[in-house]
C-alpha cells in the first residue's frame, strides 16, 4: 500500500527562520492551550511530557567567547514520506487529505507506538498517564480538540481544526477552500510568535511567502538524507546551523551560499 | 448497551478501509474521538459560541495587548492583539499561559485571616475589612507607620495607596524595584522610552529587551521587523551584558562583561567617540565629561575592568558612528538592582549622538495626569528606594511600620536578602493583596485576594521603556471572579471611607473614569490607523476625539508622542564620576554572579505557571534540583565537572544546584535563573530548585546613595 506516497496540490508548511527565533518558547505555550495538552506537574523527566512543539537548543560548541547558540522549534514535519504513517497497524494516523497534513486519529489509537519508532523526530507522544488538569482548569479546554486518554500516541496536526475553520468560512463566503489565501489559516504557534520566526502557507502556492522562502539557499530540512521530505523547512544564513540540522559530518559541504 | 470505545473499536473496524478511500471530515471523527473517549477522568469538552475579548496583560509591567478567546463565555486561550502596539499579534510565554492561571491551584479562593495556630481561615469580606479598618486606624495619625509595596509599576492603583497612606499620616508608598527606580534618578521628571521601530543601530547594556526588560513583547516585534525572513536586516542589535540571554543570543553580536561593569565599558566607548571629535554642546557638563571620560577611560583602564579587547570597543565606536539613527539603552541584566553609574554612563552615549526626543532616539515621557487628590506624583513615588528602606527597618534604623499593604508584589521572595525583608516585616501586620498564595501571602496576617487582570477592570499607563506616553484598560473577561476576591481598588475605598478619608470617589471604576477623561488634556491618538512609532517619524494620527471612555473600555489603545517640557540634558558627568564602581578585586567573594531573569519563570509576582514547566529544559531543572551555568574555563577553574553539584556563597546566603556547562556565559562568572525555589504557591511552582534572590547582595551605591544588587559576588565549590 502506497498511498501515504499520494501528491497533493496544495501542501501546507512552514519556514522557520533559525537565524530569528529568539527561543521564548511562546509557541509552546500557545499549543498546549489550543490543544488541550495537560499541564505538567514535573516537566523534568522528559520521557513522559507532551510537546507537540519543542524549541531545542542548538549550540556552535565553540568554547567562550565564540560561542554562538540558536533555536530550533520543531513540531510534527508532516513529511511527504512519512515513516510513521506505513508502520501503524490500525492507520490511526494516515496522510491522505488534500494539505499533505499527517493525520492522527487518537480514537483509533491502539498504543502500539510503533510510529514513535518510526518517526525520526521524537515528534510523536504517548499518554503514559491520563491527563489531569487541576479542579477547574478543565473549563479553559478549547472546543476544537478532543482530550486524549492513556495508552494513545498524539501530535501535531498543524492546528488542522483551524484548516477545517477557514475552509468552512470559504465557503460561507464563497470562495474556494482549496485556494485559500495566505493568513486565512495559520497554526496556533505561528500566529502568537512575537518574532515573527515561523512563516506558514502552501509550499506549493507561487503567491505564499513560504513557496518562494523554502526554495532559498539558506533553506533546509532537517535530516534531508532520510528523505522523509518534511513539509518543514528550516532557514538560517549560519552554516553551523544547516550543517547541524542536517546531521553533516565534519568534513562535508553544506548548501547555503 | 452503551458503547464503550474497545466495543467502538470492533464495530467500526469494518469501516477503517472505507475511510481510506473517502476524504473524511477528520472534525466528525474528532468528535467521534470524545464520544467513545469519554471516561469520567477525561474532561468532555464544552461547546458554545465563539468570541473574543480585547484586553490588557498585567502580569508583568510591559503591558501588552491581550485576545482573550472564549467559548461559550469560558475564557480559554490568551494570544496576542494585532491592533495593539506593544504586542502586534505577539506573546510572551507568560502572557500565553495568562488564562490557565485563573484556575492555579494556587489562587486564594476568598478572605482570610491568620490564626494563632498560624494557619488561615476565610472570613467574610465585611469582617476581613472592617479588621483593616481597625488596623489602619490604630497607626492612623503616627508618621510612617503605614508601608505600601506596590508590584504594580504603572496602574492607577498606586494612586489610590498613595491618597490612603496620606491621609493616615505617611509616606510610605513603594514600588518593587525596577528599571524605573534608576531611571527617576537620571532623570527627575518624566519617564524614559525608547524609539526602538526608528533606530538602525541599537546598542543594549544589560538590558534582555527580547525577554524580561521593558516592553518586551513589543521590542521583540521590532527586532523581527528589522530581521525580516529571507531579506537582509535593517537594523544591528549589539548586546553587552555577562550571559547569551535570549537577547545576547539573538543579538547581532554578544560582548560578555560581568555585572555592573556595563557602564565601564560604555565610557570606554565614549572615550572613542570623544576622541574622534564627537560634542555634546547641548549638554551643560559637556567638558567636565569629556575631562573625566578621556583621563579615566582610556582603552587599557577599561580593558583592564571589563576584559574586552581595546579593539572591540574602538569597533564598537565606529559601528556607533556609522549608524544613521544609532540607540543606547542602559540597563540591568535582570532589569532591577543596577546603579545609577552603569545606567547614566550609558544613556550618555545617546546624548554625545545628540537622540534625545529625536526619532530612533531615547524619548522624555510624560506621566498622565493624576486624578486623585492627595496621590502623590508618580515620579516620586517611582524614586523610592524600597530596598534601601527594608534594609534601614532590619537594622533598626528607620523604626517599624506598624503595617505593611503589599499589593500585587512578592517582596518576601522576590527582594534581594530576602531573610531582611522578613526582619523588616516580622512583628508588623501584614496585608496581602495577592491573588496568589505567594510567599508573602503565606506570612500575611490577613489575605484580601484581589481578582486577576482576566476579571476586573485596571489599567496599564506607559509601561517603562515605552517609546511613547500610553493608556490602556484591562476588563472583566468573564462576568463574575471565579472566585470570593474584590478589587483592591474597591477595598481600599471602603476602608478610606470607614476611616473618613475622603479619596473622591466611591469605586475604581470611577477612579479609571476620570483617568480617561483626564487623557483630553493631552494630545493623543488611537492607535487603529497610525502606530506612535510611525507619528514619531512624521505621520499624522488623528486626534483621539468623541467618547474616549467607550473607545478605550472596549479596547482602543490611547498613544501619545507629545514631549513634557523641554529637556536640558545633562550628560551626568558630576554623577558618573561620584558613582564610578569600585576598581578592586574581590578575593572572598570571586566570582560575578549573573542573575538571569526571564518570562518562562514567571515574573516579579507571578510564580512558573503550570503551562510554562515544559519550556524548561533538562539543564535548567531536575527534579528539585536546579542548575546553574557557567563556561567550561571557568567550571575548569574550580575543579567542576557538567552535574556536578554545586554551592554558591554569597556574603549573605547560599544555595545548592547542579552545573550547567554552557559556553554562553562570561568568564569567572557563573549565571542562575530567578524564579525558582518557591516555598508557597502550589505543587506545580513549589520546591523546585532555589531561590538565587538569598544569595543576592545588596551594596549602597557611593554617590546615589541607592541600594544595588545586580553585581553580586559569590563563592563557589563543590557540594
Ligand atoms: S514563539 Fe517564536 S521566537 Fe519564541 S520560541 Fe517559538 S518560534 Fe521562537
Ligand atoms: S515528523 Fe514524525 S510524526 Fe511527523 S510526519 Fe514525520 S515521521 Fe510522522
Ligand atoms: S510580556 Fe508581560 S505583559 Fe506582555 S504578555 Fe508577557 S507577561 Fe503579559
Amino acid at each position: 500500500m502506497v498511498l501515504y506516497l499520494k501528491e497533493f496540490k496544495i501542501k501546507w508548511g512552514m519556514v522557520i527562520d533559525l537565524d530569528r527565533c529568539t527561543g521564548c518558547g511562546a509557541c509552546m505555550v500557545a499549543c498546549q492551550a489550543e490543544n488541550n495538552i495537560a499541564p505538567p506537574v514535573d516537566a523534568s523527566d522528559k520521557r513522559y511530557s507532551l510537546t507537540w512543539m519543542l524549541v531545542y537548543q542548538l549550540s556552535n560548541k565553540q568554547p567562550y567567547p565564540n560561542h554562538d547558540v540558536a533555536y530550533m522549534p520543531r513540531p510534527c514535519l508532516q513529511c511527504g514520506k512519512p515513516n510513521c504513517v506505513p508502520v501503524c497497524p490500525v492507520i490511526a494516523t494516515d496522510k491522505n487529505q488534500e494539505g499533505g497534513i499527517v493525520s492522527q486519529v487518537n480514537a483509533r489509537c491502539i498504543g502500539c507506538r510503533y510510529c514513535m519508532a518510526a518517526c525520526p523526530y521524537h515528534a510523536r507522544y504517548f499518554n503514559w498517564q491520563d491527563p489531569v488538569w487541576p479542579e477547574g482548569m478543565e473549563k479553559t479546554l478549547t472546543p476544537d480538540v478532543s482530550t486524549r486518554p492513556r495508552g494513545v500516541v498524539e501530535k501535531c496536526l498543524f492546528c488542522h481544526h483551524r484548516y477545517m475553520y477557514a475552509r468552512d468560512k470559504a465557503r460561507i463566503e464563497g470562495r474556494d477552500p482549496n485556494a485559500l489565501n495566505e493568513g486565512d489559516y495559520i497554526p496556533a504557534c505561528v500566529e502568537m510568535c512575537p518574532t515573527g520566526a515561523m512563516v506558514f502557507g502552501d509550499l506549493e502556492n507561487p503567491e505564499h511567502k513560504v513557496h518562494k522562502l523554502s526554495k532559498s539557499p539558506y533553506a533546509f530540512r532537517l535530516l534531508e538524507r532520510l528523505n522523509t521530505k518534511p513539509q518543514v523547512y528550516y532557514y538560517s544564513k549560519r552554516e553551523w546551523v544547516r550543517k547541524q540540522g542536517d546531521n553533516y559530518l565534519e568534513h562535508e559541504t553544506v548548501g547555503g551560499v | 448497551m452503551a458503547l464503550n470505545r474497545r466495543s467502538f473499536l470492533t464495530f467500526a473496524a469494518g469501516g477503517v478501509a472505507g475511510t481510506l478511500f473517502t476524504p473524511v471530515i477528520w472534525k466528525s471523527i474528532d468528535d467521534t474521538a470524545i464520544w467513545t473517549q469519554n471516561w469520567p477522568w477525561i474532561p468532555r469538552l464544552e461547546y458554545g459560541p465563539r468570541a473574543y475579548a480585547a484586553t490588557t496583560c498585567k502580569l508583568c509591567p510591559a503591558g501588552c495587548g491581550l485576545n482573550i478567546r472564549t467559548a461559550g463565555g469560558r475564557p480559554v486561550a490568551a494570544e496576542g492583539r494585532t491592533d495593539h502596539p506593544l504586542s502586534q499579534g505577539g506573546i510572551c510565554p507568560l502572557g500565553a499561559a495568562a488564562v490557565q492561571l485563573l484556575y492555579a491551584p494556587a489562587r486564594i479562593k476568598g478572605p482570610m485571616q491568620k490564626q494563632a495556630d498560624g494557619t488561615h481561615q476565610p472570613i467574610s469580606w465585611d469582617q476581613a475589612e472592617a479588621l483593616l479598618k481597625e488596623k489602619l486606624a490604630e497607626q492612623k495619625g503616627k508618621k510612617d507607620a503605614v508601608v505600601c509595596v506596590s508590584g504594580d509599576e504603572n496602574g492607577t492603583i498606586n494612586e489610590l495607596f498613595s491618597a490612603l497612606l496620606g491621609g493616615l499620616g505617611s509616606d510610605g508608598c513603594f514600588l518593587m524595584p525596577g528599571e524605573q527606580l534608576v531611571a527617576s534618578k537620571v532623570l527627575r521628571e518624566g519617564n524614559i522610552g525608547y524609539d526602538f521601530e526608528n533606530a538602525d543601530f541599537i546598542l543594549a547594556f544589560g538590558a534582555d529587551l527580547l525577554d524580561s526588560w521593558g516592553t518586551a513583547v513589543r521590542n521583540k516585534k521590532a527586532y523581527g521587523a528589522a530581521h525580516p525572513v529571507g531579506e537582509d536586516a535593517s537594523a544591528e542589535y549589539v548586546y553587552v551584558g555577562p550571559t547569551q540571554n535570549v537577547t545576547g543570543g539573538a543579538a547581532d553580536q554578544w560582548i560578555s562583561v560581568a555585572p555592573g561593569m556595563e557602564g565601564v565599558l560604555a565610557l570606554g566607548i565614549a572615550y572613542h567617540l570623544l576622541q574622534g571629535g564627537m560634542t555634546a554642546p547641548q549638554a551643560h557638563d559637556f567638558f567636565a565629561y569629556r575631562n573625566f571620560v578621556i583621563n579615566r577611560y582610556t582603552p587599557e583602564y577599561v580593558e583592564r575592568l571589563t576584559g574586552v579587547a581595546p579593539e572591540q570597543v574602538a569597533e564598537l565606536a565606529r559601528k556607533l558612528r556609522a549608524a544613521d539613527k544609532p540607540l543606547v539603552i542602559p540597563g540591568s541584566s535582570i532589569a532591577q538592582g543596577g546603579g545609577v553609574f552603569n545606567f547614566a554612563a550609558a544613556l550618555s552615549l545617546n546624548m554625545l549622538f545628540d537622540n534625545v526626543n529625536s526619532v530612533g532616539g531615547i524619548q522624555v515621557l510624560p506621566d498622565l495626569p493624576k486624578v486623585v487628590e492627595g496621590a502623590k506624583a508618580p515620579a516620586l513615588v517611582r524614586a523610592k528606594d524600597l530596598v534601601a528602606y527594608v534594609q534601614g527597618v532590619a537594622e533598626g534604623k528607620v523604626s517599624k511600620p506598624g503595617v505593611y499593604l503589599v499589593y500585587e508584589a512578592n517582596p518576601l521572595f522576590a527582594l534581594p536578602q530576602p531573610d531582611v525583608a522578613a526582619k523588616a516585616f516580622d512583628g508588623a501586620y501584614l496585608v496581602s493583596f495577592s491573588t496568589f498564595y505567594d510567599e508573602t501571602a503565606a506570612q500575611a496576617d490577613l489575605l484580601l485576594p484581589t481578582p486577576t487582570f482576566i476579571e476586573r477592570l485596571d489599567d496599564v499607563q506607559t509601561p517603562y521603556g515605552s517609546g511613547f506616553a500610553s493608556y490602556s484598560l484591562t476588563r472583566p473577561v468573564i462576568r463574575q471572579p471565579i472566585f470570593d476576591t474584590k478589587p483592591t481598588g474597591d477595598v481600599l475605598l471602603s476602608v478610606a471611607k470607614a476611616l473618613d478619608i475622603d479619596l473622591g470617589y466611591d469605586s475604581f471604576d470611577k477612579v479609571l473614569e476620570a483617568k480617561v477623561a483626564a487623557l483630553s488634556e493631552l494630545e493623543g491618538f488611537f492607535t487603529d490607523k497610525v502606530q506612535p512609532w510611525e507619528a514619531r517619524a512624521g505621520k499624522a494620527p488623528a486626534a483621539a476625539s468623541g467618547n474616549l471612555w467607550r473607545n478605550i473600555s472596549r479596547g482602543s489603545f490611547w498613544a501619545s508622542i507629545q514631549e513634557p517640557f523641554p529637556t536640558a540634558m545633562q550628560l551626568g558627568s558630576t554623577i558618573i564620576s561620584q558613582t564610578a564602581p569600585p576598581d578592586a578585586e574581590d578575593w572572598t567573594f570571586p566570582v560575578s554572579l549573573a542573575a538571569m531573569d526571564s518570562r518562562t519563570y514567571g515574573s516579579r509576582h507571578i510564580a512558573i505557571p503550570p503551562f510554562c514547566l515544559p519550556l524548561l529544559g533538562e539543564q535548567e531543572i531536575q527534579g528539585d534540583v536546579f542548575y546553574v551555568w557557567m563556561n567550561s574555563a571557568t567550571a575548569r577553574a574550580y575543579g567542576l565537572q557538567a552535574e556536578d553539584k554545586v554551592k554558591l556563597t554569597g556574603p549573605n546566603g547560599s544555595c545548592l544546584a547542579k552545573v550547567r556547562i554552557f559556553e554562553g556565559v562570561g568568564r569567572n562568572m557563573v549565571a542562575a535563573p530567578l524564579g525558582f525555589g518557591h516555598t508557597a504557591w502550589d505543587k506545580f511552582s513549589r520546591n523546585k530548585g532555589d531561590n538565587i534572590y538569598k544569595v543576592l547582595t545588596v551594596r549602597t551605591e557611593p554617590g546615589s546613595n541607592l541600594a544595588v544588587w545586580a553585581d553580586s559576588r559569590v563563592r563557589i565549590a563543590k557540594a
